[in-house]
């Protein structure tokens, strides 16, 4: 699938709001580099394990060392650019 | 029967299909419906829960902390000294989008909330972390019994430390899929009533109805204090009238009260023409000279149902008042009501006595 980093953004931010119950949110509310947990988000660790699932589930990706999870859920752009960079070597 | 303790509640969150979560009400506001299916009436979360906590909780979780933070509020108590829940079925729904998910993705790539969610003691489990709990916590799961064991828990452990406080509650809810299931074994009506008129139908079945309550239980009178709980027992499977008259003779005068004291009785038939056919003997001989109120008809049938009748109850004690709509018949109200007793079943099957006494 060749979506651009600018769509898989998009997608993302729609299916965080949906996978994790983001109430009265709206994709245009979250910028891409908005942290996704303490300050930004504010998402606990059972939301990441939501995005651990979602990763898997909707992309094929499976996130073996939880270390590399700090970095991949930083924000809706690392997410999209791992999911872009590991779609690839696929 | 418990010890020798004194059981006092001290207070109530009722979130139910009627407007009750507001405790300077009694049932001013009635809502009807059409469907059999009856479901809570419920506050604006956001008053009650957290609003990052709130986001992922199912509907029944919010239901069931947002009674558990009004109880707390009105009894002016921060920390407990322990949580002891009841629930007959647990969270259907959650449990019910947890398997089809399995089904869906062949038992890989679960999401972990809606297990979470689905575990029967989900609700006292949460409500711990909420308000930093670290004391006693269960949860019963005995069916149409539930509640009466998580009330016998909790007067057994005042009876060891009576200064202590214990929330407990109860939740069911009317989940579709039980309705479904609870159609096939006649359960709830196949034809669709009025709640207001369950009294008056002859079919088999009732209502399906949900709730949540929670409710201080200390050994000690305060100035709030709704009323006392004197005792709670329970009768499996009476097979007759006389069966129950017997058990419930034994247990008021376990108690030291006669039927002459009571002032007013809780019926919980169901409007269900065969699985009440005991309990209407009982109304018709020994308790045909008590004032009675039913509330069935306002909050649906469910495994839980007797906290309804204890919420009443204490509201009947506390405010002196018995709202017309829970009247059985046209009775003036008694100048002053001393002594509530509840007396139910749950699809004839689990019977449950609750006696409550002014404070």
């Amino acid at each position: 699938m060749n979506q651009t980093i600018e769509e898989l953004t998009q997608e993302l931010r729609q299916e965080l709001i949906k996978q994790l119950n983001l109430e009265d949110m709206i994709p245009a509310d979250f910028d891409e580099n908005t942290p996704l947990f303490g300050e930004g988000l504010g998402l606990d660790s059972i939301d990441s394990l939501e995005l651990v699932v979602l990763l898997d589930r909707n992309y094929g990706i499976k996130l073996k060392d939880p270390k590399e999870g700090r970095q991949v859920f930083h924000s809706i752009r690392t997410m999209a650019e791992y999911i872009q960079k590991n779609r690839a070597q696929v | 029967m418990a010890g020798k303790a004194q059981y006092f509640i001290q207070g109530i969150g009722m979130i139910s299909p009627q407007k009750t979560f507001d405790n300077q009400m009694f049932l001013e506001e009635i809502t009807t419906y059409d469907q059999n299916v009856l479901t809570a009436v419920v506050p604006d979360f956001k008053a009650y829960i957290n609003p990052i906590q709130l986001r992922r909780l199912s509907r029944m979780l919010r239901v069931g902390l947002a009674s558990a933070t009004i109880c707390l509020r009105d009894a002016g108590i921060e920390h407990p000294d322990g949580i002891i829940t009841a629930t007959g079925y647990g969270f259907l729904d959650e449990t019910e989008k947890f398997l089809r998910e399995m089904l869906e993705m062949k038992e890989k790539q679960l999401t972990p909330t809606h297990f979470m969610q689905g575990t029967y003691n989900a609700l006292a489990g949460l409500e711990a972390v909420m308000i930093k709990c670290m004391g006693y916590n269960n949860t019963y799961v005995s069916k149409g019994f539930a509640f009466e064991n998580a009330l016998q828990d909790a007067m057994m452990r005042l009876d060891e430390h009576q200064a202590a406080h214990y929330l407990v509650g109860s939740y069911d809810e009317a989940a579709p899929v039980q309705f479904i299931a609870s159609i096939r074994e006649h359960h709830f009506k196949a034809e669709p009533i009025v709640n207001l008129n369950l009294f008056d139908t002859t079919t088999k079945g009732t209502i399906q109805g949900e709730g949540a309550a929670f409710f201080d239980l200390t050994g000690t009178r305060h100035e709030n204090t709704w009323c006392e709980l004197l005792d709670v027992a329970m009768v499996y499977r009476p097979e007759t009238k006389d069966h129950l008259a017997a058990s419930l003779a034994d247990f008021l005068k376990a108690n030291n009260i006669s039927l002459e004291e009571v002032d007013v009785w809780l019926n919980g038939i169901t409007g269900d023409a065969v699985r009440d056919v005991i309990l209407k003997e009982l109304e018709h001989s020994d308790l045909k000279a008590i004032p009675q109120a039913r509330y069935k008809h306002l909050c649906g049938d469910y495994c839980t149902v007797t906290s309804f009748a204890l919420w009443l109850g204490a509201s009947v004690l506390k405010k002196q008042s018995i709202p017309e709509v829970v009247k059985a018949s046209a009775f003036e109200t008694p100048k002053e009501i001393k002594t509530v007793l509840s007396v139910s079943h749950y699809m004839n099957r689990n019977y449950a006595f609750m006696l409550m006494q002014r404070a």
